[in-house]
């Protein structure tokens, strides 16, 4: 038991310490970053008020809704207009009226894919351009009501499709699933 | 029994038991994911359901390309022809040399059961849908035009330039290979016509049949109980699901 006790537990003591003073740097630097002088990307929304899920589930995870909607319409035959999670419902909202795109610099997706340096190849094959048939959703209205698809089914399809739940951080939780039935 | 035994006994029962404590929330991770996949299929493509086309080329008119023109609206295409233009429907005249009887009719993609382009893809871009539609993930095809050379009906198109305006319901891009969808944004909306018909229609000609294999009911299973039709290239074993009359 003895050897146990020094063979075992004093590194796993010493490991301990060594995590939490990391975590606790990390807690360190993410406290610093908002009061800093760090320029923020400029993004309009456009369209006020609330989109499909809110902001910061939307800054974490819009790539991620997009890459469970190109599954669900290209191989299951999705409807695009009637699924809340589709590109042309991303595009119709957060269009700027000013050069009808969101991919103009400063438009709604460029500002914020500039600022992180990431390359949107989305629009070489999508249209940047609202669609010209208005889609039957609109974030203020019931997507059940409008399309006769459940959304709560729509979500629990998506975690269970990629069989990751735990990477869609807040997603199954039933705060959430709350938000995507309205 | 020595200490060194005692104590390695000790770590195999502690390792069993962290593996057991790691492994069950996995386990029911994939229970879940097993209920999931039964859940909600309402709605999407099934395999209930097999999109099929007929073609009468006694009604189908020479000269005539509403069909074809009516695809390039509904789908963003430029209607041009040149050999670089990706086209989803040609128009083919067809005669008989020794007869000099001849006969017009459209050809596009026929959705082939076994399709040829699917099994040459290196990369999965070309699929079957559950109801038998046969498409390009644009997402995933690299543009390598084997599916071109493995088709027999000659039916895809590659993008050699960049397009622009391209249709909210229809994505299309350089780089890749494209052919007819049997207009999959009407399907999923719901719609159970394509373009072509419907520009058959809108001429008089009612020579596109559209509808499902699987329904005895529907409108083009009814044709081909009553009337004989045939595949092109039969002989190939592939099992289209466009089908003509009259050749």
């Amino acid at each position: 038991m003895k050897k146990l006790l020094t063979e075992w537990l004093k590194p796993a003591a010493w490991g301990t310490l060594i995590l939490m003073c990391a975590m606790s740097m990390g807690h360190a630097a993410e406290n610093t970053q908002n009061t800093s002088d760090v320029p923020q990307p400029n993004v309009t929304a456009i369209k006020g008020g609330k989109c499909v899920e809110n902001t910061e589930f939307m800054r974490k995870n819009h790539m991620k809704l997009l890459m469970h909607h190109r599954i669900t319409a290209v191989h299951k035959g999705d409807n695009q207009l009637a699924d809340k999670y589709s590109i042309i419902n991303c595009v119709n909202c957060h269009a700027n009226p000013k050069d009808n795109s969101v991919v103009g610099p400063g438009d709604f997706c460029q500002s914020c894919h500039a600022y992180a340096a990431v390359k949107i190849t989305c629009f070489e094959c999508h249209s940047s351009k609202p669609s010209a048939t208005p889609s039957p959703f609109h974030a203020t209205t019931s997507m059940v009501g409008a399309t006769g698809k459940d959304p709560h089914a729509t979500m629990v399809h998506y975690l269970a499709y990629h069989e990751h739940p735990q990477n869609l951080n807040s997603g199954l939780s039933a705060k959430d699933l709350a938000g995507v039935t309205q | 029994m020595s200490d060194i035994d005692n104590y390695r006994r000790r770590f195999m029962t502690g390792v069993v038991g962290v593996a057991a404590t790691v492994s069950l929330p996995a386990g029911l991770l994939f229970w879940q994911t097993a209920e999931g996949k039964s859940n909600d299929d309402a709605g999407l493509a099934s395999a209930k359901t097999r999109w099929g086309m007929l073609i009468d080329t006694t009604k189908c008119a020479t000269g005539c390309d509403a069909c074809v023109r009516g695809c390039d609206q509904e789908n963003g295409l430029s209607g041009k022809t040149s050999p670089t233009s990706p086209q989803w429907i040609r128009k083919v005249q067809v005669s008989n040399p020794s007869t000099g009887n001849g006969f017009s009719l459209p050809m596009m993609c026929q959705h082939c059961e076994e399709p040829p382009c699917v099994d040459v893809c290196p990369t999965g871009a070309s699929f079957k849908r559950a109801d038998g539609i046969v498409l390009v993930d644009r997402h995933i095809c690299i543009g390598c035009r084997y599916c071109m050379m493995a088709c027999p009906y000659k039916a895809r198109s590659f993008i050699h330039q960049p397009v622009t305006d391209q249709l909210a319901e229809v994505p299309r891009g350089q780089g890749c290979v494209e052919s007819c969808t049997f207009c999959v944004q009407r399907i999923d909306e719901g719609k159970t016509t394509t373009a072509c018909q419907d520009a058959c229609n809108a001429e008089g000609h009612q020579a596109i049949y559209f509808g499902d294999l699987k329904d005895p009911n529907s409108e083009i299973s009814k044709q081909l109980a009553q009337y004989s039709s045939q595949e092109v290239l039969p002989n190939l074993d592939l099992h289209t699901g466009v089908r003509y009359q009259g050749i």
